[in-house]
Parts: structure tokens; sequence; C-alpha cells
């Protein structure tokens, strides 16, 4: 599945940007790439799960997320130093990447959502369905990563210990990354007695297979009465 | 086998659709799948557009086949069905 493995590449462009950077200390605008690639994954990974055949509503969303990932990147080149020491030009930034962070999750949030409330009364295994509700919520919790850090004092470094109001931010931002973490992986890789626990009291037809010529006579016996 | 979730979703509006069982239905969409496709093709290779592709000629040929006269509404129904569920197709078929 191409959209899975674009899911995976995106995934991974997160951690590995901000390792990278760790490490070698490539500074903000190399990492923002990273994020750039993971964002636009989740978009391109939405629309091919959710939209295909109906691709118009989706590549204006991803239009959009490119435009403003790309005004993301452009205004770390232009202003990265000088953001340090002007309010202008970081909040702009971070007024920018509020609508792009919450635009690409909320899409994915949304169009589960959608597909969850047409599929629920359906007869569906239940831990299907759960992964509908797990992607949608941990997605709505990610999206909300980018507005503590409106508060976070510009002239404090991020999760300074010494000062209290960095540090909460600090804390905020760790419980929603890590809260998206863990449901994000139930809904992927649950395991199978978590599958069972859903699927409790759920009965699966059992499925005959017909040749041609039973499954004609049964259709047409049906279709006469 | 879990692939069939999106099969058997589209197997009960078939039924609703037609008035047969939901078995039947499934069987025709099954029967249908190998029509268009290769056979020993395990069911839960199949994509999105291959689906589409069925439901747009095999399963037409075979409701023509049934002397179904509303055939070309229920296709449409069917692909608008799949269109809106496709989801199914990943959320029901990763199993990781």
């Amino acid at each position: 599945m191409k959209n899975i493995a674009i899911l995976g590449i995106g995934s991974l462009a997160f951690p590995l940007g901000f390792i990278v950077n760790f490490v070698f200390n490539m500074g903000q605008v190399f990492q923002e790439y990273f994020v750039f690639v993971g964002l636009i994954s989740v978009v391109v990974f939405t629309n091919m799960t959710f939209y295909k055949g109906r691709m118009k509503k989706a590549n204006i969303i991803l239009i959009i997320a490119i435009i403003l990932g790309v005004i993301q990147i452009v205004l770390l080149n232009l202003y990265y130093p000088l953001e340090i020491k002007s309010d202008l030009y970081y909040y702009l930034r971070l007024s920018l990447d509020l609508p792009y962070v919450l635009l690409v999750f909320n899409w994915l949030a949304y169009s589960c959502y959608l597909a969850y409330r047409r599929l629920k009364n359906q007869d569906i295994e239940p831990w299907i369905k759960v992964r509908y509700k797990l992607i949608a919520i941990s997605s709505f919790i990610i999206s909300l990563y980018p507005i503590p850090r409106y508060f976070q004092p510009r002239e404090i470094p991020w999760g300074d210990p010494t000062d209290p109001i960095s540090l909460l931010i600090f804390g905020i931002t760790a419980v929603i990354g890590i809260t998206y973490a863990i449901l994000l992986s139930i809904s992927w890789f649950m395991p199978e007695w978590m599958k069972k626990y859903f699927n409790k009291g759920y009965k699966r037809e059992l499925e005959k297979e017909f040749t041609e010529e039973e499954l004609t006579n049964l259709i047409k016996n049906q279709l006469s009465k | 086998m879990v692939l069939m979730e999106i099969i058997k979703y589209l197997g009960d509006k078939l039924a609703k659709e037609i008035n047969i069982s939901p078995p039947a239905a499934r069987g025709l969409l099954k029967l249908s799948i190998k029509d268009e496709l290769d056979p020993f093709r395990p069911l839960f290779k199949i994509t999105f557009n291959e689906l589409r592709n069925v439901l747009q000629n095999s399963f037409k040929k075979r409701l023509i086949n049934l002397e179904i006269s509303n055939y070309e509404a229920i296709v449409n129904h069917m692909i608008i069905e799949l269109e809106l569920n496709q989801s199914l197709i990943t959320m029901a078929g990763v199993y990781l």
C-alpha cells in the first residue's frame, strides 16, 4: 500500500530531523525541511486513503498545506537569526505555523471522523472502528501542538528548568506529543489481544463459496420473489 | 480475511439495492472480481482502482446477464459507496 509507505516516511521524517539537528547542530532551518516532508506526507496519506476518485477538494487542501509549508521555510531562511531578536518575525511565523499544523492534522482527523460516522452502524469488525476513532482523536490532539508555543518566552530557551513558564510549556507539548505517539501506535500496531477485546461479542458470518451456477440460480430465485 | 470488509460492506449495500441476500450479493461481487482480475489473486491485494474497474466492467455485465433493468443506477451507486468508504481498504487491510 503506497499510502502507508508515504505515511511511514512522513512519520520518520519528524524524529529524524530532530535527531540529526540535535546531534550535528544543523539549525532550525534544516529541521524545518523534515517537518515539511512529514506534514505533507500526512496530507498525501489522507488524500490517498479517503479521497481517490474525488480529489478536487483534497488537492486544494494539499496545495494550501504546501504553500503554508514553503512560507515557513522561506521565513526561517530569511529571518531566523533576526526572529530571535524581533517579536514581529517570531510571532508572524508562529501565526502562520498554527493554521499549517491545524490544517494538516485536522484534515486527517475530520476525514477519519466522517468515515467513522458513515461506518459506525455497519456490520464491520469493532476493532476497525476503534482504529478510525484513535486516528481521529490522536490527529486532533497533535494539531494543538503549536498553541502552547505562543506562550513560550522568546528570550528563554525551550524547556529551561529555571523558568516555570518555559518548563510548563515544554511539559504540555511533551504530553501532547507522547499522547499522540501512544494513540497512533495503538491504532496501527494494535496487538491481537486488544483486537479480540474490542471484537468481544462480535460474530463473523462464515462465508459460503458459491459456484457460478449455484450463485446464478440463487440470485434468480431471490429476484423472482 | 479482514480485507473482505470492503466487499462485505459493498455486498450489504447491493443486497438492499436489488433485494437479494447479503451472501448472494457478496458472491456476485467476488465472481465479478474473478472475471476482471487474475482469479488466483488474493482478495486482500485488490486496490481501489481495480475494485472500481470491476464495478464498471464485469459487475455491470453480470447485472445485465441477470436482467436487472436499472443496472446503470446500481453500478453508479456502488461506485459512490466505494469512493465514500474507500478508507476501509486501508483501515481494515493494514496488519502491522
